[in-house]
């Protein structure tokens, strides 16, 4: 009983997902942040094996098509990935400004 | 396995595990419409040492039974005494980086910067090496 | 005496190591007056994690966030520091952010 306890503990625990971040990076913040646009786009993978990194592409789409006659400014990018035991989540999270000029 | 035989198992594991090691890059705008551009560098480095790592080697190559049991142990208490992610070698100072920002604000006469690079790599001999966070850019004249 | 001496290398050696994931910096502005007047804000925001089990990267934004109320008229360079400092069967993540806020 005690020891599937633990194991119940264990695994609940598991699949609540560990986050691991990447890397974050910013640009220059604007004065002017009225218009806040933000995005995310992600993967799933098996173990760890990935086929490709189009998801950041689809990020960047995302945003541009906030803004499609403006200036992306402040743009504040976090790159992470959570696992659920053998299974992760590659994710890219954005926000940024969206000025006219 | 004899011990001649680890023990070169152990110092080409050394020499293979040498060399360059690129972290991460990121790379800004460069405005080239603004005056000649004077290249600048500034790079900051630190000791990185793996103890756990070289506790390892270490087992690899004793002579005795013991002194090889004697120095997994070591490396194993080391390994749960440095948890957590790692991007090259752990370092005994994590402030070796922290005046890059001021460097960079100093280095340019004209107070015109444009073109920065930031790069964090490292040279690697083994358990040891240089941990580096390297920035360039440009002076605009 | 040796195995004291040898606990007492251990033990030196797992003091406080740390790793340094990315160092970033960003320029924005060519203009001379904001380089040379503007004036430089340090935040710093870490999450200490035990046993591996990290739910969320709140800190970050919430060093972000600092940031954005610290430097209301905008930012001419900054630059941006992820490390960790590693602990027995735990960690601290932590962000550090440096940076010039224009001049109002």
């Amino acid at each position: 009983m005690l020891k599937n306890t633990i194991l119940f503990s264990l695994l609940a625990l598991s699949l609540s997902g560990c986050v691991g971040l990447n890397t974050v990076s910013m640009t220059q913040i604007p004065a002017e942040r009225e218009n806040k646009i933000t995005t995310a786009s992600s993967s799933w993978n098996f173990i760890g094996i990935n086929f490709s990194n189009a998801f950041v592409d689809e990020a960047i789409d995302n945003l541009k098509a906030q803004c499609p006659t403006g200036k992306i400014e402040g743009v504040y990018t976090k790159h992470q990935t959570t696992g659920y035991l053998l299974v992760f989540k590659r994710e890219v999270i954005v926000s940024a400004y969206c000025n006219e000029v | 396995m004899p011990i001649k035989l680890q023990s070169i198992l152990g110092l080409s594991f050394l020499l293979l595990g040498g060399c360059s090691q690129l972290h991460h890059v990121h790379i800004g705008d460069i405005d080239q419409s603004q005056g000649r551009l004077t290249p600048f560098t500034i790079e900051v480095n630190e000791l990185g040492f793996d103890a756990a790592k070289a506790a390892e080697i270490g087992a690899g190559v004793a002579k005795s039974a013991s002194t090889s049991e004697d120095l997994e142990f070591v490396a194993l208490i080391l390994a749960i005494s440095n948890f957590g992610p790692k991007t090259g070698n752990p370092v005994y100072n994590d402030a070796y980086a922290d005046q890059v920002l001021f460097e960079v604000i100093k280095v340019c006469p004209s107070k015109k910067i444009t073109g920065l690079t930031s790069v964090r790599e490292a040279t690697n001999v083994g358990p040891v090496s240089g941990e580096v966070v390297r920035i360039k850019g440009y002076c605009i004249n | 005496m040796k195995k004291l001496f040898s606990l007492l290398m251990v033990v030196m050696l797992s003091a406080c190591t740390s790793s340094i994931h990315m160092s970033q910096v960003d320029v924005g502005t060519n203009s001379q007056q904001e380089l040379a007047s503007g004036k430089v804000i340090n935040i710093e925001k870490s999450q200490k994690i035990f046993l591996g089990f990290v739910y969320d990267s709140n800190y970050v934004d919430q060093a972000y966030k600092q940031l954005l109320q610290q430097c209301p008229n905008g930012t001419s360079m900054i630059n941006v520091e992820y490390l960790t400092n590693h602990g027995f069967l735990s960690w601290t993540d932590k962000i550090r952010i440096k940076a010039l806020c224009k001049p109002a």
